[in-house]
Order: structure tokens, then sequence, then C-alpha cells
């Protein structure tokens, strides 16, 4: 599903990632474990297009085609997603609408019809149930007045409602207490399946309690050091990443 | 126009035998006062911004080229039903093309009323050119206790080739205990003209007024409008201003609260596209006790066009427990556009509560992106950050009908300049 092959990046000319090699397969979850400024969120931006990333050499194939062209809308409408790690306040655009938007911007794209309002909200009654938040947040402004957990709950919600093949969750689990963490986990898992495929960027091995990741990467300085299975995320919650690097 | 050509317009128009003696000498003594503050300059503080040129397109001996008929009268609508419609018409108010009074309200075209003794009180230029070359107006009035669900709509209209100079003015007299809603509609359409208006507001004890204020004259217009409101004790005034139109539109708004407990809300949307340029320059003044003023402006400026905003907030001597607020934020869609923002507070007593503020910025990128990132394409994504812009003050309207129709024009208005 995607592949990353050799990738450098650059950010305001200082070189942050410096070749990823980075192979998920239809129904796989990978989770990249590191320390701050170690490049995992250089790497989710990069993914999903955000500009001022740039790719100095290497390529991100999705679906075997090269992506780096494309932009963030297109590889939305694609199928990849991102949970963001500080989720954007969008004051007076409202949430439903923002929403709605969002989900017929990709009916449109699969020619399928448009969501009306009254459907829509049909749509997302049970979607709101998972995430286990109420229907007053759909009235507010996108994310505004929010709290932490709140915020992450909403991007559950998106991840739910535009049901991508890739989602990358970008420390997803960053700021939340452990019962918010149980119900983004929650919704993680309901929503894994045999094709869909999952990036998961943390930093402490807290979430990766809740959910099972198949291979866990360690990001160091721009280079994935080392990789294994779940095992490993303990044995970094033991020992640090002290003995890992150079 | 220059002061010459404005000389020479009264030499030719206003003379004794047309006016009565009252009147004439209202006009003369107008005019001289105007003549000793002159057009105003760049280095007028309150007019620095303000780009005068296009007054030099226009020349004198098209003042009052006002037609007779109401023919080719083309209503704007707006889907509300039950208006009660006061109609200007290529410069004079048209008793044909306007509504029957409702019980409650009566309306007078007398120039004695118009030029009362209050227009001693006119200080700006434009004003005073106004009472000095006046032709047509109205004064309305709400009878006491009159609670009016019809709103009441002001139309200025003026279509045809030929440009002239129009001096509409309204006097609303919104009688004790009274309330209603007065909806300002400029909707001219002609080549290059010049409305000069004057609404005078006057509010009486307790009554209450939402005046909605729509500007939407084709954009070779330039739009001087002088409001001055007046208020008396627990009188309460609220106006929203939607303003697309006109190559210059300037608001000119006076508030003066002189009535303990009264309040005021002023807010308003300017838009702007190509070289048009709309400016906002306001003084609230706070003379009763208790009183409280806000004022919410905010404007989107495109292209090469450019806005200015000055707010004065004057608080009197006397004028403890008052609570007043501004703030104006504006959106900058293109490098070349522009917007001066000068709010200012002048407070005379210590016993106030004040605040304000200013913001002027772009489309915020992250937002941009989380949005792309969602699957909505970069036109879509702005159009929804810009209408989030302005979506606060839209919903504060009140009324429903007029709210969706803003909303309607402001969607057409945003649909024309982002499909690139």
């Amino acid at each position: 599903m995607l592949q990353i092959k050799n990738l450098h990046v650059k950010v305001q000319n200082k070189k942050i990632l410096k070749g990823i090699n980075l192979h998920i397969k239809n129904g796989e979850m990978h989770a990249i474990m590191g320390l701050n400024g170690s490049g995992k969120s250089t790497l989710s931006n990069t993914i999903t297009g955000r500009e001022n990333y740039t790719v100095a050499s290497g390529d991100i194939l999705y679906n075997n085609e090269s992506i780096l062209d494309w932009s963030p809308e297109n590889r939305a409408l694609a199928g990849i997603f991102m949970s963001f790690q500080y989720p954007t306040v969008i004051p007076g655009v409202n949430t439903t609408y923002f929403l709605r938007a969002a989900v017929n911007a990709k009916r449109k794209h699969n020619n399928q019809k448009e969501y009306d309002a009254a459907n829509f909200l049909k749509f997302i009654k049970n979607k709101l149930e998972q995430v286990k938040m109420d229907t007053k947040y759909l009235k507010r402004s996108v994310n505004d007045g929010f709290s932490g957990g709140e915020k992450k709950r909403n991007e559950i919600l998106q991840l739910l409602c535009l049901e991508p093949d890739l989602a990358i969750m970008d420390e997803t689990d960053s700021g939340l207490d452990i019962d918010a963490i149980k119900i983004i986990a929650n919704g993680i898992n309901n929503y894994r399946n045999d094709d869909r495929g999952f990036l998961v960027i943390t930093h402490y091995q807290r979430l990766l309690k809740y959910i099972n990741p198949d291979i866990v990467h360690v990001l160091i300085d721009g280079q994935i050091v080392k990789s294994g299975g779940k095992e490993l995320a303990l044995e970094l919650e033991e020992k640090g990443y002290g003995w890992l690097e150079k | 126009m220059n002061v010459n050509d404005y000389k020479t317009d009264f030499g030719n128009k206003i003379t004794s035998n047309i006016y009565t003696d009252k009147i004439f000498d209202i006009k003369k003594q107008s005019f001289e006062k105007f003549l000793v503050l002159g057009l105003p300059t760049n280095r007028w503080e309150s007019w620095r911004h303000t780009n005068l040129s296009r007054l030099n397109n226009l020349k004198p001996g098209i003042i009052n080229s006002i037609k007779t008929s109401s023919e080719g009268y083309n209503e704007n609508k707006i889907p509300i039903k039950n208006l009660i419609d006061f109609v200007f018409y290529n410069g004079a108010y048209r008793k044909e093309l306007s509504s029957k009074l409702p019980k409650g309200v009566s309306i007078s075209e007398s120039l004695d009323l118009l030029l009362d003794d209050d227009h001693l009180y006119e200080d700006t230029p434009f004003s005073l050119l106004n009472s000095t070359f006046l032709k047509s107006g109205i004064t309305i009035n709400i009878d006491k206790n009159m609670v009016l669900y019809r709103p009441i709509r002001v139309v200025y209209n003026s279509t045809g080739n030929e440009s002239e100079i129009i001096y509409p003015r309204v006097i609303l007299n919104v009688n004790k205990s009274a309330s209603c809603t007065l909806i300002e509609h400029h909707t001219n359409n002609v080549s290059p003209s010049f409305q000069n208006g004057v609404t005078r507001i006057s509010m009486d004890k307790n009554s209450s007024l939402n005046h909605i204020k729509i500007q939407k004259n084709s954009h070779n217009m330039i739009d001087i409008s002088s409001l001055t409101v007046k208020q008396e004790t627990e009188s309460s005034y609220n106006v929203f201003q939607y303003c697309d139109g006109s190559a210059l539109g300037r608001n000119n708004i006076h508030i003066i609260m002189n009535g303990n407990g009264s309040n005021c809300h002023l807010s308003g949307i300017s838009l702007t596209k190509n070289i048009q340029q709309i400016d906002n320059n306001i003084i609230v003044e706070h003379k009763g006790k208790h009183t409280t003023s806000s004022q919410v402006f905010k404007s989107i400026v495109d292209e090469k066009s450019s806005g200015v905003f000055n707010g004065k907030v004057i608080i009197q001597e006397g004028a403890i427990k008052t609570d007043a607020a501004q703030s104006n934020k504006n959106l900058i869609l293109s490098k070349n556009a522009g917007m001066n923002s000068n709010p200012q507070m002048e407070i005379y007593n210590d016993d106030v509560k004040c605040a304000h503020g200013s913001s002027t910025g772009e489309l915020d990128q992250e937002a941009l992106f989380y949005m792309r990132s969602r699957g909505l394409d970069l036109i879509g994504a702005k159009s929804l950050l810009i209408r989030g812009f302005v979506a606060d003050l839209i919903d504060n309207i009140s009324h429903e009908k007029i709210k969706n129709y803003l909303y309607e024009e402001f969607d057409n208005w945003l649909n024309e300049n982002h499909k690139t």
C-alpha cells in the first residue's frame, strides 16, 4: 500500500529525514517511535503533502504510484488520512458543515451521491457514539473551545467518516488521560481490518498497550535504526532510547 | 468636483426664488460653513487614507439633475414579505413607488422638517453639502408605544447613463417606547455618480431600533453616507452594515448617547475587490451614565482594493459606569490589497470599562492544510475559511430572512471572487 524509498526531507533547508525506508502492506499496522525532534512528524507531514516539507531525494509510492507531486487534497481523496498531533482550530467554520463538505468531496470523487443535511446526520450518528461525542459538538466551530481529548476524538470521528485506506495517527495519544486513550484505541481497533493500513506515530508506549502493531520502528535522527515486533516497544519503555543511539 | 465646482453649482442652482427665505438662509449658512472647512484632504486625520480623487470625474451642472419620472425603476427585491418601502429613485423620493403607510407610521417630505434647527450641528463637509443641495427627502415618524413588526426599507436607486450627484436625506424619529426595524438598501446602478446622503435617527426614551444597511451600488459609484443617531434614556440601537458595492463607499457614523442606560451595538462587514475602497469612520460618544456600546467591524480586502477603519469611542466626564468595546478584524486576500485600522478611545472619567483591539491578517495556512488534508480542494477550503471569518456577525442578525438573504449575497460575492 505505502512504500517509502530512501526518503530525504528538508524543512527550511535543514535535513530532517535522512533515508527512510518503510513498506506498509494492506492490513498492517506499523508504529514509529522516537524522541522529540527525531523526525516523526516530518514523516507524517511529508506523506500528507504539507507545504515546506521538501523532498530532497527518494520517493513515496501509494498503491505503486508516486504521490510526491500530488496536492494534499488528492492524497486525501486517494485514501490517505492523518490524525493531527495538534488539530487546527478553525473559528467560524461549523463542524457539521466542515465534516459534510469533506465527506461529500470524497463521495463526489467516488461518483457517489452527495449527502444532504438530513442524510448526513443519519450517517454520522453512530460514528459519534463510537467516539462518545455528543451532537452538540457538531454545532460548534471546528475544534474551537474543544479540550485536548475532544480534539483527538474529533480526529477519530473524521477517520470514521472519511474511511481512508491508510491512516496515519500522529501522536494521537499525547496529552490524553487513560479514559480518553481507551476511547481512541477502541476507535482505531474497530476501524482496523485486513485491507486498511496504519502508521501510528508515538512518543510513548502507552497507546500500544491498547492497540497491537505488527511492526515497531525506532526513529532516531531521521533514520530508522531498528525494527521489530511489539516487544521492541516494551524494551524501549524499559531501557529508553539511549542504547540505540550511535 | 472641487470647491469651485461646488460654488458654481451653488450659484446656479440654489437661488432665493426656489426656496422659502428660511430654507434659503439655512442652505446659504450651510454652504458658507462648508467653504470654511473645504473638501477633506489626506492631511485630515479622519480622511488620511481615503482616496477622494474619484470626485474629479464629476463635473458641476449635474447636481440635482433629478428626473421627474419614476419610469424604469427596477426593484432590487429582498425576499422579505410585507416590507414598508420608501423609495428614492434618481435622486428624489417617489411616493408612487413607495408603500402605503401602516398605522403608527407617518412621513413628511417637508424641507422645513428636514432642515430643522438640528442642521446647525452638521459639521462635516459632506453633510453640509447635503444640507446645501438637498432637494428631496423624508422624515419618518414612528408613534410612541408602536411596535412595528414589518421592517421599513428605504431604497436608494438610480438608473441610466447620465452621471448625477444626489443628496437624499432621511430622518427617522423613533418615539417613546416604540420599536422597529429599518433597512437602508443602496442599489444605485448608474454611470459614475455620487450619492451624498444623510440619515439622522432620533431615539426617544425606551425606544429600540434594529438598523440594517445594505450597500450594493454598482462599482462606479461614490457613496458617502453620514449617519447620526441620538439616543435618549434606556434606548437601544443596533446597526449592522453589509457593504460590497461602490468604487468608494464611506460610512460616517456618529452615535451620541445622551440618555442614561442607553446602549448601542454596531457591526459591519465590508467586502472589496478590484480597486474598490470601503471606509468606516465611527464616533461613539458616551454622555449619559450607565451606557453600553460595542463595535465589531470586519473587512475582507481582495485584489487591489483597500479599506479603512477609524473608530473612536469618546467617554465624557459625566458618563460614569460606561461599558465600551471596540474590535476591528481584517482579512487580506491579496498582496496588493491594504487595510488601515485605527481604533481609538478618549476617556474623560475613570469609572468605566473599556476594551479595544484590531487585527489584520491573511488566511490561516494551518487551517487551509487541515481542510485540504480532509479532501477539500484549495478553493473550497479558502471559501469555508473566508465565510467563517464573517459568520459570527451574520449569525447575530436576529431577523431570520435578512440573515439568510445576506448569507446568499455573501456566498455570491465569494463565488464570484474565488473561482481561482
